[in-house]
């Protein structure tokens, strides 16, 4: 890729504790996420023997490596989809653990997953705040958990055209009826839109075309750049695997 | 042999053979696709008009009402049954909830001589622990819901033989607030009863909470896709539970309308109820496999049944055929959900 801070990592060098750091934007930036000497076991299986993982602010960093290589498992670790059986993993220097993806969450950590991300027959709206529905205030909304509708489409319409896809009539329609690079689109929408800060994609390009996987490219950097998107105080950053 | 190739459009072209505006069948497509119970009113109104000029007695307010009286238990069950058939299950124990919850309330009215009141509310509290039980296996033990409903079936069908030892209750010997589901007040020409106000105000409750509240939208993810709601954060496991627990209120107030309707409380009632329950959510345009619908379909699909059974009974047609014609109004309803799901899935 020609975006210099676009790191890549042979595979070889993750099972074998390396630092995956390659050029980054400004290496004097602390690191907002790293993981130091992962361990995770499945059985005999060892999945992951110690892998490192640091993260700078404003980078997107790529894990490339083979099938069953672990890039997965330490993508997941990171997640909170994962417990690993040892090791550390720190956000901004503090040490954290993660037992499920909720966890992972509440530190801004968000995931697209490959292929689950999306719900096909809920509209993008819903899709969008699917289990972070907003409620009506007063007692509509605390006892009867009314949807605030309003309040959610006029956030959703201007995520999407914040995101450069307001090219999507309708913020009604049902997922299923978008394209595979759309549904991406929906999917990473849903992981930046409430203030996180790290964006994990898991194989965000499999499904995908050649230019469907050009928009969802473009759309990763255009986080990272865009500031309208992001709330100043808390710059985005994309972890692309 | 020379023939002439079609040279593949190029994208603009493309663009000006697709209008932006959808030509009609794009348009009634879209229409299904985006709420398939409004394929299940046309045929409603259509089999009205069609019954109703082949025989002058069918459009009449006393026959409107009488389909209205004859659909409304069908109709509760179908809403509970709708909700869920919505995350994917099926109920094949409703019946059995149903019949166990009447005789819950009249047995401890009758021999016990509870209050009415308190015997109606121990009625309805054993549909909730009934379809509880259905949950708890569905989610607990991870059975298949088809599974752990013919189990229930089986279990409430033989306990409401024993605890009844398979003796009727008569409304005469209850007291009347027991039966009041089925007594008769005339609005408009049209006789009706309580039981259908009931009916129509929990379809209203029910629909309002499925479209307009988080736990109505979370019940559709589920049914949509379990697995991305799982990972969106949302407790699949608590909406099912809520899910089944909500059916089995709604068949325990199904129960005090069932014993208006009968005008007794019966071990025996209810055997043709999941069935019909289930054809009148199929018809009713929700899929079954999850997820897609709105559940005032089922009121629609339960009406479809009650309007066609009685048109063909007034038009002379033998009892033996209205069989032959609901069925084949399911297969209707299985295809055009098919399709729908067919074309959404194909991208």
């Amino acid at each position: 890729m020609s975006n210099p801070s676009n790191n890549v990592l042979p595979l070889g060098r993750l099972s074998a504790k390396g630092a995956i750091s390659g050029k980054s934007v400004s290496s004097s930036s602390p690191f907002i996420l790293e993981a130091r000497n992962v361990v995770k076991r499945y059985g005999s299986v060892t999945a992951l023997a110690g892998a490192d993982l640091e993260l700078r602010h404003g980078e997107i960093l790529g894990v490339i490596g083979d099938n069953g290589a672990g890039k997965s498992s330490l993508i997941r670790a990171v997640s909170g989809a994962l417990v690993p059986d040892s090791g550390e993993i720190f956000i901004d220097g503090a040490p954290v653990k993660f037992h499920n993806p909720m966890n992972a969450r509440q530190y801004g950590i968000e995931t697209v997953y490959q292929n689950l991300a999306v719900a096909p027959g809920l509209s993008i709206v819903e899709n969008l705040f699917l289990a972070r529905e907003r409620r009506l205030k007063g007692i509509r909304g605390a006892l009867l958990r009314t949807l605030d509708r309003t309040a959610m489409n006029s956030f959703a319409k201007e995520k999407m055209q914040a995101l450069g896809i307001s090219t999507l009539q309708d913020i009604h329609q049902p997922v299923e009826t978008l394209s595979g690079g759309q549904r991406q689109a929906v999917a990473v929408a849903r992981a930046i839109a409430f203030g996180s800060r790290i964006v994990i994609l898991d194989e965000p390009t499999a499904a995908l075309g050649v230019r469907e996987s050009r928009q969802v490219l473009d759309l990763i950097k255009k986080i990272r750049d865009d500031r309208n998107l992001s709330n100043p105080d808390q710059p985005r950053y994309a972890a692309c695997l | 042999m020379s023939r002439v190739v079609p040279k593949p459009p190029s994208e603009l072209e493309v663009v000006i053979k697709n209008p932006q505006r959808p030509t009609m069948p794009q348009n009634i497509n879209r229409v299904i696709k985006k709420h398939p119970m409004v394929a299940s009113l046309v045929v409603l109104f259509a089999s009205i008009v069609v019954f109703s000029f082949l025989n002058p007695r069918f459009l009449t307010a006393a026959n409107m009402g009488l389909i209205l009286q004859q659909v409304t238990v069908i109709a509760v069950l179908a809403l509970g049954q709708a909700l869920i058939v919505l995350t994917r299950g099926i109920d094949l124990s409703l019946g059995a909830i149903t019949v166990l919850s009447s005789i819950a309330m009249a047995s401890t009215a009758v021999y016990l001589n509870w209050s009415p009141p308190v015997a109606i509310s121990l009625g309805i509290a054993a549909g909730v622990a009934l379809g509880l039980i259905n949950g708890l296996f569905v989610i607990g033990l991870r059975l298949p819901p088809f599974l752990a409903t013919l189990a229930t079936l089986s279990m409430y069908g033989a306990l409401a033989t024993v605890v009844t030892k398979g003796v009727t209750i008569s409304a005469t010997n209850m007291p009347p607030m027991l039966s009041w589901m089925g007594s008769p007040f005339v609005i408009g020409g049209l006789r009706l009863t309580y039981g259908c106000g009931v009916m129509l105000i929990m379809f209203a409750v029910v629909a309002y909470v499925m479209q307009f509240t988080q736990w109505g939208r979370h019940v559709y993810a589920v049914g949509d896709d379990p697995e991305a709601s799982r990972l969106a954060g949302i407790s699949v496991k608590h909406v099912l539970l809520s899910v089944y627990t909500v059916a089995g209120c709604i068949y325990g107030i199904g129960a005090w309308l069932l014993i208006g309707r009968l005008g007794a409380a019966s071990p025996n009632a209810g055997v043709d109820y999941n069935l019909d329950a289930i054809t009148a959510v199929v018809i009713g345009g929700l899929s079954l496999f999850g997820g897609r619908g709105q559940v005032i379909g089922a009121l629609f699909g339960a009406l479809i049944v009650g309007v066609f059974r009685n048109g063909l009974q007034l038009s002379g047609v033998q009892v033996q055929w209205q069989g032959l014609a609901i069925g084949a109004l399911v297969v209707v309803a299985v295809t055009i959900d098919q399709r729908i799901r067919g074309t959404g899935a194909a991208r």
